[in-house]
């Protein structure tokens, strides 16, 4: 459960290495796309379903036109993430088989059931906040940073307040 | 078909990248947010440095794409907020999440069908948000530059310098000596402070 470092596995890229081709990536989206997101798509996909089981309430509704019901741009973005995590995993030799992250199990212990529970709660609110400020770590905090975007550093601001003093409380007896 | 083949490349290199970096590990997430090994949070600002000066650089050629959100100030600040206690609950973001799934971390998926459910409660929730949240108090869609009334390529290449520059300040881990022995341990083992 816990065989987080394999020996076969590659090391991390170093973060200057990875921070340039990932800065490079960006630029060169904005260039020929349109600058990276993720949250949009897990909405879309949503449009997806609906627009199929209701296709008239989901034509309708207000939300679902903005994010869109069907294969977009942005959801292949997705699409690739996903493929592309999955083959960089593979040939670095740096999948695992975890349930549970060390530095949690030694904090709150070995419950599947807990740590799964608050891992499906902080997605429901990271999904749900970003959806409401209009972007995530993607679109607003890269992306909109990089543009320069006002309402990105806002965003920002926000994430990084409640972040860092809920990791705070939550390790709070650990150091 | 082009318009989707594009994207799909692109987020090919953004989920390898992302998943090289290490950015789908609870525990570098953690460290950042607890400020205790800030790795991800320096390659963060290095990847929007360079990217703010590449677009720069494209804007002076007409080539940058930008797409500004809007700031509707209340809803923005709330969500970021809302979204931080979810980001540092889970240690995944919207993306990671996916990429720390597909690595074999399991409690990812729990993280990933929570954000299922997020998405479909804000899609409902919507027409009764959109009055409170959203309308009020939208300044319209303003940056840097056309606040300040910089050109986007001069505004680009400052912001992104210092970026960059930050990016490179910030210690790696805050509370060791930066010569300490704990400076060049491999990330895995940066766990115990």
């Amino acid at each position: 459960m816990f065989n987080e470092t394999q020996t076969r596995a590659r090391p991390l890229w170093d973060w200057r290495i990875a921070g340039v081709a990932l800065g490079s990536l960006m630029a060169f989206s904005t260039a020929v796309f349109k600058p990276l997101g993720v949250s949009t798509s897990y909405c879309t996909s949503w449009g997806m379903v609906l627009s199929a089981v209701a296709p008239e309430w989901a034509k309708n509704h207000p939300y679902l036109k903005l994010v869109g019901t069907s294969v977009s741009g942005e959801w292949m973005l997705v699409v690739g993430l996903i493929l592309g995590a999955w083959f960089a995993a593979r040939l670095s030799r740096s999948s695992v088989h975890a349930a549970i992250p060390v530095m949690w199990s030694e904090r709150f212990g070995s419950s599947r059931l807990l740590r799964f529970g608050i891992a499906g709660l902080g997605g429901f609110l990271f999904l749900f906040g970003a959806r409401l400020a209009g972007g995530c770590t993607s679109g607003h905090v890269l992306s909109g940073l990089s543009q320069l975007a006002l309402s990105s550093a806002v965003f920002a601001v926000g994430v990084f307040t409640t972040g860092i003093f809920t990791a705070k409380i939550l390790y709070r007896r650990a150091r | 078909m082009l318009a989707l083949i594009v994207p799909l490349l692109i987020g090919l290199a953004f989920g390898a990248i992302l998943q090289r970096a290490g950015a789908s590990r609870y525990e570098l997430i953690l460290g950042a947010l607890r400020l205790e090994n800030l790795t991800i949070l320096k390659f963060m600002l290095l990847a929007i440095g360079v990217a703010a000066v590449g677009i720069g650089g494209l804007a002076a050629f007409g080539l940058a794409h930008f797409a500004i959100k809007p700031l509707y100030f209340w809803g923005v600040l709330l969500g970021g907020l809302v979204f931080g206690v979810g980001f540092a609950l889970s240690g995944y973001c919207p993306g990671t999440s996916l990429i720390a799934g597909v690595e074999g971390r399991r409690d990812a998926w729990a993280t990933v069908g929570g954000a299922f459910a997020g998405a479909i409660a804000y899609t409902l929730a919507y027409p009764f948000l959109r009055p409170v949240l959203v309308l009020p108090a939208n300044l319209g869609a303003p940056t840097l530059p056309t606040t300040i009334r910089l050109s986007p390529t001069l505004a680009g290449l400052l912001g992104g310098g210092l970026f960059i520059v930050l990016a490179f300040l910030l210690p790696r881990t805050p509370q060791r000596r930066p010569a300490g022995r704990g400076a060049s341990e491999p990330l895995q083992l940066a766990k115990r402070a």
